[in-house]
């Protein structure tokens, strides 16, 4: 598994160079820094074909910005930001972006069915309805919900809202999923059955797949690389490998290694926030914790 | 979950327990201190002027229901139209939407005689009162349901390039139902003032008519009769507008005083 994952891991799909981000008049947004108009500045981030990496920082650092410019919905105001060897609304055009979003955001009058389908009739009605549904219905299985095909929103649980919105982003065929916060409105429970959902979804169609999370146990959990992302000024600070080998699941919370990667992670994200730890505490801590143990 | 549509006698019990109540204190109240029926009638002299006058009170009901109607209608006919201009024409609606809350401080009654003077006695004139005062409140509630449609929702449906129209036509107008509804509701009640207000400043037929004639002749129980109707009529259409809301926004929560959590 790992090996396939470095085997396909030889192109680089998402890749931002010296990216600034902003939006017009955002400087008087407090929070924003460097006295411009920028919310992010001096960004490099490359995203190899099938990965799974998240940006994790704190909030108002310009994760859901950095987010909005790789699916296309806010532009450059510096760098260069390229999404499948194109511009991002380029590909957002392609179809080759779905995206996900903390509150679900369904249609309260359509059924999962429907909402499953509703980006990809906007984007594609010539597609057909029958055509727009067999695919919506596709992945509303591939997320769990074979049965609940008729079920209006209020009739169904958070999670299972949530699961609706990944099913909609899937219907779009995407190589990418964006994903903002997604179970960031879930219980503990089921925030971690989504996080074996998505796990299951990744290993199954090979998605590449860029995940904001508060949570450092879901970064570690999912992810091959973890971004820390820092504010003032907004930027990259780092980037963690977690060393753990596909398929995850619950077993590898007991890892060793899962424990270690989640210290360097918190010390990174203290630092991160203006406290002043040394990162390089971090593995020691993460090591001398485990020797404790 | 949806509930059902048809009358539920326990819901309505406690009002109608406390209405037959209050009936019998006024009515024990009005012979006990003996008050004139010219002044205050009894209950049951009500009664008899509704039984007495039925054929006439059924007349100008028709009138005074049709004026409702077809003013209400062209009420939210405008009001969602104006609503949806604002929003789908930015210029236009940064020009319209002032002048429209500035006309909101003309005290529309005041209006009635003139209406009367530019389009005569009969239906028109109630009909163009009943827009001016009823197409607010649904401009304003479409407004909010077209407006209130999530932002990233919206980033979503960009980002698959959809266009302003389709953004339009599939999410904020659905969207914007259940709040339509409830400008309906307001703008029905105001319908029915505007009808009334309408008939007292010129009209030769109708439940405001009525009013107005009998109280000229004294006749207080036929004032109050009249008055009946008139809160028959727009609790009937009160309900015909729910009964609507129900069919098209099967969706949308109901708020139901009755079925409070
Ligand atoms: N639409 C917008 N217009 C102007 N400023 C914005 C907008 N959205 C976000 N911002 C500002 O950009 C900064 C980063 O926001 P965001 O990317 O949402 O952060 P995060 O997702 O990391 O919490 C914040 O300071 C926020 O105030
Ligand atoms: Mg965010």
């Amino acid at each position: 598994m790992r090996v396939v994952a470095e085997q396909r891991a030889t192109d680089i799909l998402i890749s931002a160079e010296d990216l600034a981000l902003g939006y017009p008049g955002s400087a008087a947004f407090p929070g924003t820094t460097g006295g411009g108009t920028n919310v992010i500045e001096h960004v490099d981030l490359k995203v190899r074909r099938g990965a799974i990496v998240s940006l994790i920082g704190p909030s108002g650092c310009g994760k859901s910005t950095l987010l909005k410019a790789i699916a296309g919905l806010v532009a450059p105001t510096g760098g260069t930001i390229r999404v499948g060897g194109t511009t991002p609304s380029e590909a957002a055009r392609r179809r080759q972006v779905g995206m996900v979003l903390q509150d679900a955001t369904l249609l309260p009058w359509k059924s999962a069915l429907d909402n499953a389908g509703f980006l990809l009739s906007l984007a594609a009605p010539e597609l057909g309805r029958a055509e727009i549904r067999r695919r919506a219905g596709e992945n509303l299985r591939l997320v769990g919900l074979e049965g609940a095909e008729g079920k209006l929103p209020r009739q169904l649980s958070g999670g299972m809202k949530q699961r609706v919105a990944i099913a909609r982003a899937l219907t779009l065929s995407p190589e990418i999923l964006l994903l903002d916060e997604p179970f960031g409105a879930l219980d503990a429970i089921t925030r971690e059955e989504m996080s074996y959902l998505l796990l299951e979804i990744w290993e199954r169609t090979q998605k590449t797949i860029v995940l904001v999370t508060h949570s450092i146990d879901e970064a570690v959990l999912l992810c091959s690389d973890v971004h820390v992302m820092g504010a003032r000024p907004a930027r990259i600070i780092e980037r963690v490998t977690v060393p753990l080998p596909y398929p995850r699941d619950q077993h590898s919370f007991e890892d060793a290694r899962f424990r270690e990667t989640e210290a360097v992670l918190r010390e990174h994200l203290l630092a991160s926030h203006g406290r002043a730890h040394a990162p390089q505490r971090a593995a020691n801590q993460g090591a001398a914790n485990r020797g404790a143990a | 979950m949806s509930r059902p549509a048809q009358f539920r006698f326990l819901d309505a019990a406690p009002s109608l327990i406390l209405g037959v109540i209050l009936i019998g204190l006024w009515e024990a109240a009005i012979h006990l201190l003996d008050v004139n029926a010219f002044v205050v009638p009894a209950p049951s002299s009500i009664a008899i002027s509704l039984v007495q006058n039925a054929a006439l009170l059924a007349e100008a009901t028709l009138v005074t229901a049709k004026e409702v109607l077809v003013g209400f209608v062209l009420a939210t006919l405008c009001g969602a139209a104006l609503a949806l201009l604002i929003v789908r024409f930015r210029m236009l609606g940064r020009a319209l939407y002032p002048i429209i809350v500035l006309f909101q401080t003309v005290p529309k009654v005041a209006l009635a005689p003139i209406f009367i003077l530019w389009f005569g006695y009969d239906l028109s004139p109630k009909v163009m009162l009943i827009v001016v005062i009823a197409f607010f409140p649904v401009t304003l509630d479409m407004l909010a349901g077209l407006q209130s449609v999530d932002p990233g929702l919206v980033a979503l449906m960009r980002s698959v390039s959809a266009r302003d129209n389709d953004i339009l036509l599939r999410v904020r107008i659905p969207n914007a139902l259940p709040h339509l509804m409830a400008g309906m509701k307001i703008a029905i009640t105001l319908s029915v003032i505007g009808a009334i207000v309408g008939e007292f400043a010129g009209a030769s037929a109708g439940l405001g008519y009525t009013i107005q004639f009998a109280s000229t002749q004294l006749d207080t129980p036929m004032v109050f009769a009249a008055l009946v109707v008139v809160s028959v009529v727009g609790v009937a259409f009160y309900y015909l507008i729910e009964l609507l809301e129900r069919a098209v926004t099967p969706w949308a929560p109901k708020f139901d005083p009755a079925h409070q959590h």
